[in-house]
C-alpha cells in the first residue's frame, strides 16, 4: 500500500520530466534541422497522445503547455520570443493545443470507464461472497467453475477439493444425492430451473437442511451451457416446520382421541369444529354440525333458554363447568337424552372468541355405581361359596390334614384321618390319638420331635407308621408347619400325613432287586473266575504230590533221611491246610448269605477275595502289593457285598493292564483308617488310565470302557458303598493308571 | 546222575510249589536255588556253571514267557524247563518254539522233572563246553595280524597262494610266509582243521572275484 502511494507520487513527475525531456529533443531537432513546424507539431502531439495513456492526466496537459511554449519560443518568429508573428502559427499552436485537449479527455474517459468496471467487479465479488447463501457455477455437465465462500466457510472443503466434480457426493447426504443425481440428470436434457432440499455436511460432521436452487444458461438452441445455482440453508426453518408438525399433529390426536366429546364454537354459539366423539355420543356426522348452533345438541326444552346462558358465559369468559349443581342432558340426532357433564373454556382472542365445551357422557357411570353395589353382593356370596368350597377340597385331597394348638391337641382334623384309622370324631380330638394309632417305635420318636420343635418353631418332617382301621401299619410322611406370633411364639401347628407306603415299598423292593443284581454280577463274576479257582486249588494239591514223592524218595534210600522226609511231610499238611482254606473261602464267597451288616475286619475280606483273584492277576502277569494296615479299624458292613466291591475294582485293574507292556503291571490294594474316622480303602493300578472326562460317567449302568464288559460292576459297587455310608471314588495316579478309593464307616 | 558243580534254578511265585520242587530237586542230589518272582531271578548274577531253570509260565510281574524273551536277548541261554498248571497247548507250543526244553504240566510226575534236568544240565554242559571252545578260537583268531586274517579268508575259500599273492599284489613267497603264521597262530594241523575253524568262527570271504 505504501509502496503504491510512493509509486503514484512520484510517477506523474517523473512523465512530465520525461515529456518535457521529449518535447524540448523534438523542438531542439526540428530548430537544428530548419525543419520548423512540420516536423514538431506532429510529434509533439504525439508523445502528449502516449502520455495520456498513463493513469493521471496531468503529465500529458503539463507536457502540452510546455511543447506549445517550446514551439512559440524555438519555431515560431519572432524566435526566442513568446510573441507571434504569423496568424498561422496562431492558428497552428491553437490546433495543437486543441488536439491535445481532445485526445487527452478521450483517453481519461476511456480510463474511468475501465476502472469503475473493475471495481463493479470486485464489488460484486465481494457481494457474492457476503451474501449467506452458497453460490455456485457449473458447466452443462455440473464441474464446479465457481463457487463462494460460503460453500467452503460451510463444508470445510478445501478449494481443490471443492473444485473436483465429487465435491457433492462427500458433502451432500447420501440419500439426498442420490435424488440429486437423479433429479440433475432429468434436468440436463430438460434445461429447466430446478429446485430440492438436501442435507448437506457441514465440517463438524452435522448435517443442514438446504434449499438448493439452480438456473441454466441456454444458448440460442436451448442447449444448457452454464448452471448458477444457489445453497440455503433452512434447516432452522425445517426444524421449526418440524416443531409446528408435531405440536399440530399432537393436538388433532389430542383432540380427536380424546375420550370425551369436544366441541368448539363461535363466539355466536356456531359450531366450528366437533372430535370423533361427539359423533359417536351424539350420532351427528361432523360435516352436518359445522355452522349449526350448539343448541341443536340439547333436548327441546333447554334451546330456547340456552343462548341466555351463553350470553353471560361470554360476557365473563372462564374455565368451569356448565350448570353447576344440575343434572345435563344432550340429545342425539335420533331424538334420545342421556345424562352429561359439561366443562367450558374460552380459548379464543379478544376479537374472535371461541370456546370449548368438553363433554363426558355419565350414563356408563351410573351404570357403573349400580354394578359396583350388585358386586359386592356377590362378592358375599362367593366368600360362603368358597368356604364351603375349601372345606370339600380339604376333605377331597388324598392327604390327612390337622390343625393343632401349640400344645398338639388337635382342633382340626379332615374327612381322611378318620376314614383310615376308623377313629371316632371324639377320639380324633383326643391329645392321645397319635399315641394309638402311631407305631409305638414312631411314636417315640415324634415325641421326642415334637418337643424339640415346640421350642425352636421351625417346620419339621418325619417318616412314621399309622395304623390303619384294618390293623395294617402303612408308612407315612409326616410335615408340620408352625404358624408364629410376633414374639416367634407357636400359635398353631398346620400338619399332613401322606401315604407313602408304596413308595417305601418300592424302595425295598429296589434295595432288594439291587441286591439281587449285586449277587448276580458277584456270581458271574466268580463263574468268570473258575480257572483261577481251579489254580488256587491246585497250587497246593501240585506241591502236596511233590512233596510226598520227595518223602519217598528220602525213606527209599539205603539209610533213609527222616530229617528231610519229616520235612517234606510237614509241608504236605501245610499245603493240605492251604487247599482247605482256599476252598473254605471260595464257599464263603458262592454261599447265598442274605444280606447282613455285621462288625466286619475289612482286610480280612480282601485276603479272602485275593486268594479268588490271585491266579486271575497271575495269568496276566500282574503282580499284586498288599498294604493293609495292622491297626484297621472294623466296620459295619456285608462282607459279601464289599468283598464284591473290591473284586469288581481288582479285575478292573487288570483288566486295565491287560494291553501294558513297557512297565511292570502292578496291582496295590492299600487299607488305612482316613481322618474323617472312615476306613478307606484303595486299589491302585498301572494300567491304560481313564480319560478325565469319563470321570463320573463310569459309574453310570451300562456304561463300560471294556470290549465284553457289561458296564454294571462300577454302577453297582457305588450303591453298595453307598447303601453302606461311604464313598466310592476314583483318581488318576502320579504315573501311569489309577486308583479307585472307597470308604465304610467305622464300627460303633 | 546229578553233577555237583551244576545248580538248578526255580522261578516259581507260589510257595507251595516252589518249596516242593526244591525238596524234590534236592532229594535228587542236586544244588537248588529258588525264586519267588522273574525279577529276583535275574537280580541274581548269572553263575558260571553248568545247571538249567525250571520256570513256572505264570508269574507277576513278569511272565515265564516274558523271562525267556529276556534271557535271549541278554544272550544268556539257560536251557529252560517250564511247568504249568494249565496245559494251555499255545503257552506251550510258543515256549518250545523260543528254545524251551520241556514243558510239564502240574501234577506231573516226580521222575519226568528229574529226567528234564538230567537232560537239561547235560545239554547246557555240551553247549558250554562248544561256547567254550568258540571263545578259545576267538582268541587265536584274534592274534592275527589284519594281513594274516586276509591270507586266511582266501586259504578257507581255497585259492590256491600264487591267486592269493595276485590279488592282493604281493608275491608268492610273502603269502607262504603269512600262510604259515597263520597255521601257527591257529593251532591248525591241516587245512581241513582250518576250514573247521573258521566255520565255528562264522568267517566268511569278503571280497568277490
Amino acid at each position: 500500500m505504501k509502496r503504491n502511494q510512493t509509486y503514484r507520487s512520484w510517477r506523474p513527475a517523473a512523465q512530465c520530466l520525461i515529456g518535457s525531456l521529449g518535447v524540448a529533443l523534438v523542438t531542439f531537432a526540428s530548430f537544428r534541422l530548419d525543419n520548423r513546424l512540420t516536423l514538431a507539431l506532429p510529434l509533439e502531439l504525439l508523445i502528449v497522445a502516449l502520455l495520456s495513456f498513463a493513469n493521471s492526466p496531468f503529465p500529458s496537459v503539463f507536457v502540452s503547455i510546455v511543447a506549445a511554449l517550446s514551439l512559440d519560443y524555438f519555431l515560431m518568429p519572432p524566435i526566442f520570443s513568446l510573441a507571434l508573428d504569423k496568424v498561422t502559427d496562431a492558428v497552428a499552436l491553437l490546433v495543437f493545443l486543441t488536439s491535445a485537449a481532445v485526445i487527452i479527455l478521450l483517453m481519461s474517459q476511456r480510463k474511468r470507464a475501465k476502472e469503475s468496471a473493475q471495481q463493479n467487479e470486485a464489488e460484486l465479488q465481494q457481494l457474492i461472497d457476503a451474501i449467506p447463501q452458497q453460490v455456485f457455477v457449473f458447466d452443462a455437465d455440473w464441474s464446479p467453475l465457481y463457487a463462494n465462500q460460503r460453500e467452503l466457510e460451510y463444508t470445510g472443503l478445501t478449494p481443490q477439493e471443492a473444485q473436483s466434480k465429487d465435491a457433492v457426493a462427500r458433502i451432500f447426504h447420501p440419500d439426498d444425492f442420490k435424488r440429486l443425481v437423479v433429479l440433475r440428470e432429468r434436468m440436463r436434457s430438460e434445461g429447466a430451473p430446478f429446485e430440492m432440499e438436501a442435507r448437506i455436511r457441514g465440517k463438524d460432521g452435522q448435517y443442514r437442511w438446504f434449499l438448493i436452487r439452480d438456473n441454466p444458461l441456454l444458448d440460442e438452441q436451448g442447449r444448457v451451457l452454464r448452471w448458477y445455482g444457489t445453497r440455503t440453508d433452512i434447516e432452522e426453518g425445517k426444524q421449526a416446520e418440524e416443531a409446528l408438525r408435531k405440536a399440530q399433529t399432537l393436538f388433532e390426536n389430542f383432540f380427536e382421541l380424546s375420550p370425551n366429546a369436544i366441541i368448539v364454537t363461535e363466539g355466536n354459539g356456531r359450531i366450528i369444529r366437533v372430535n370423533a366423539e361427539v359423533e359417536k355420543a351424539f350420532g351427528y356426522a361432523r360435516t352436518e354440525l359445522e355452522g349449526l348452533p350448539v343448541e341443536t345438541l340439547m333436548p327441546e326444552r333447554f334451546r330456547a333458554i340456552h343462548p341466555n346462558h351463553r350470553g353471560r358465559y361470554s360476557a365473563r369468559p372462564s374455565v368451569r363447568p356448565m350448570g353447576t349443581g344440575l343434572q345435563l342432558y344432550g340429545r342425539r340426532k335420533d331424538g334420545a337424552e342421556f345424562p352429561v357433564d359439561i366443562m367450558l373454556s374460552p380459548v379464543g382472542t379478544a376479537d374472535r372468541p371461541i370456546f370449548m365445551s368438553v363433554v363426558r357422557d355419565v350414563s356408563d357411570k351410573k351404570r357403573a355405581d349400580e354394578a359396583l353395589r350388585l358386586s359386592q353382593q356377590q362378592l358375599r356370596d362367593q366368600e360362603e361359596q368358597t368356604s364351603r368350597d375349601l372345606q370339600q377340597l380339604i376333605d377331597a385331597i388324598p392327604q390327612q390334614v390337622f390343625v393343632f394348638d401349640a400344645d398338639w391337641s388337635p382342633l382340626y382334623a379332615n374327612q381322611r384321618e378318620l376314614e383310615y384309622t376308623g377313629l371316632t370324631p371324639q377320639e380324633a380330638q383326643s391329645k392321645d390319638a397319635v399315641a394309638r394309632i402311631f407305631h409305638p417305635d414312631d411314636f417315640k420318636r415324634l415325641v421326642v420331635l415334637r418337643e424339640r420343635m415346640r421350642s425352636e418353631g421351625a417346620p419339621f418332617e418325619m417318616e412314621a407308621r399309622i395304623r390303619g382301621k384294618d390293623g395294617q401299619y402303612r408308612w407315612f410322611l409326616i410335615r408340620d408347619n408352625p404358624l408364629l406370633d410376633e414374639q416367634g411364639r407357636v400359635l398353631r401347628w398346620y400338619g399332613t400325613r401322606t401315604d407313602i407306603e408304596e413308595g417305601k415299598q418300592a424302595e425295598e423292593a429296589l434295595r432288594k432287586a439291587q441286591a439281587e443284581l449285586a449277587r448276580a454280577v458277584r456270581i458271574m463274576t466268580i463263574g468268570e473266575l473258575t480257572a483261577s479257582i481251579a489254580h488256587e486249588v491246585n497250587q497246593p494239591i501240585s506241591g502236596i504230590v511233590i512233596n510226598a514223592n520227595t518223602c519217598l524218595r528220602w525213606l527209599k534210600e539205603e539209610s533213609p533221611d527222616l530229617e528231610e522226609a519229616r520235612e517234606a511231610a510237614r509241608r504236605i499238611a501245610r499245603d493240605g491246610k492251604r487247599a482247605g482254606d482256599v476252598i473254605a473261602r471260595i464257599r464263603a464267597l458262592a454261599k447265598k448269605t442274605p444280606p447282613a451288616k455285621e462288625r466286619l475286619d475289612m482286610n480280612e475280606a480282601i485276603r479272602e477275595i485275593v486268594a479268588v483273584a490271585g491266579d486271575e492277576m497271575r495269568r496276566n502277569s500282574v503282580a499284586l502289593r498288599m498294604e493293609l494296615a495292622e491297626d484297621l479299624s472294623p466296620v459295619l458292613g456285608d462282607s459279601v457285598q464289599l468283598q464284591q466291591v473290591v473284586l469288581n475294582l481288582v479285575m478292573n485293574g487288570v483288566e486295565a493292564e491287560r494291553t501294558v507292556a513297557e512297565r511292570p503291571r502292578e496291582l496295590i490294594i492299600r487299607t488305612q483308617n482316613d481322618d474323617a474316622g472312615q476306613v478307606r480303602v484303595a486299589v491302585q493300578d498301572t494300567g491304560i488310565g481313564l480319560e478325565p472326562q469319563s470321570l463320573e460317567r463310569i459309574f453310570d449302568a451300562f456304561y463300560t470302557t471294556k470290549h465284553d464288559g457289561m458296564g454294571m460292576g462300577l454302577s453297582i459297587s457305588r450303591s453298595i458303598v453307598q447303601s453302606h455310608g461311604g464313598r466310592l471314588w476314583w483318581m488318576p495316579n502320579d504315573g501311569p493308571g489309577t486308583t479307585f478309593y472307597f470308604t465304610i464307616p467305622k464300627f460303633q | 546222575m546229578p553233577e555237583p558243580d551244576a545248580i538248578i534254578l526255580v522261578v516259581d511265585d507260589d510257595i507251595s510249589v516252589r518249596e516242593a520242587l526244591e525238596g524234590l530237586i534236592r532229594s535228587a542230589g542236586w544244588r537248588v536255588e529258588t525264586f519267588p518272582s522273574a525279577q529276583e531271578f535275574l537280580a541274581r548274577p548269572p553263575a558260571d556253571a553248568p545247571g538249567c531253570l525250571v520256570l513256572d509260565v505264570r508269574l507277576p510281574g513278569l511272565s515265564g514267557l516274558d523271562l525267556q524273551k529276556r534271557l535271549a536277548e541278554m544272550n544268556l541261554e539257560l536251557p529252560i524247563i517250564f511247568i504249568t498248571g494249565h496245559g494251555d497247548v499255545p503257552t506251550s507250543v510258543q515256549a518250545m518254539k523260543a528254545g524251551a526244553l520241556e514243558f510239564l504240566t502240574k501234577p506231573f510226575a516226580d521222575q519226568d522233572l528229574l529226567n528234564a534236568i538230567q537232560q537239561a544240565v547235560k545239554h547246557d554242559r555240551a553247549e558250554r563246553r562248544s561256547q567254550a571252545k568258540i571263545r578259545e578260537l576267538h582268541g587265536r583268531y584274534q592274534s592275527l595280524t589284519p594281513r594274516e586274517r586276509e591270507i586266511m579268508e582266501r586259504v578257507v575259500a581255497g585259492l590256491l597262494n600264487k591267486q592269493i599273492a595276485a590279488e592282493l599284489g604281493i608275491s608268492e613267497i610273502t603269502v607262504k610266509a603269512h600262510r604259515g603264521q597263520v597255521m601257527r597262530k591257529m593251532r591248525a594241523d591241516s587245512l581241513a582243521d582250518l576250514v573247521t575253524m573258521s566255520e565255528a568262527l562264522g568267517i566268511r570271504r569278503a571280497i568277490k572275484l
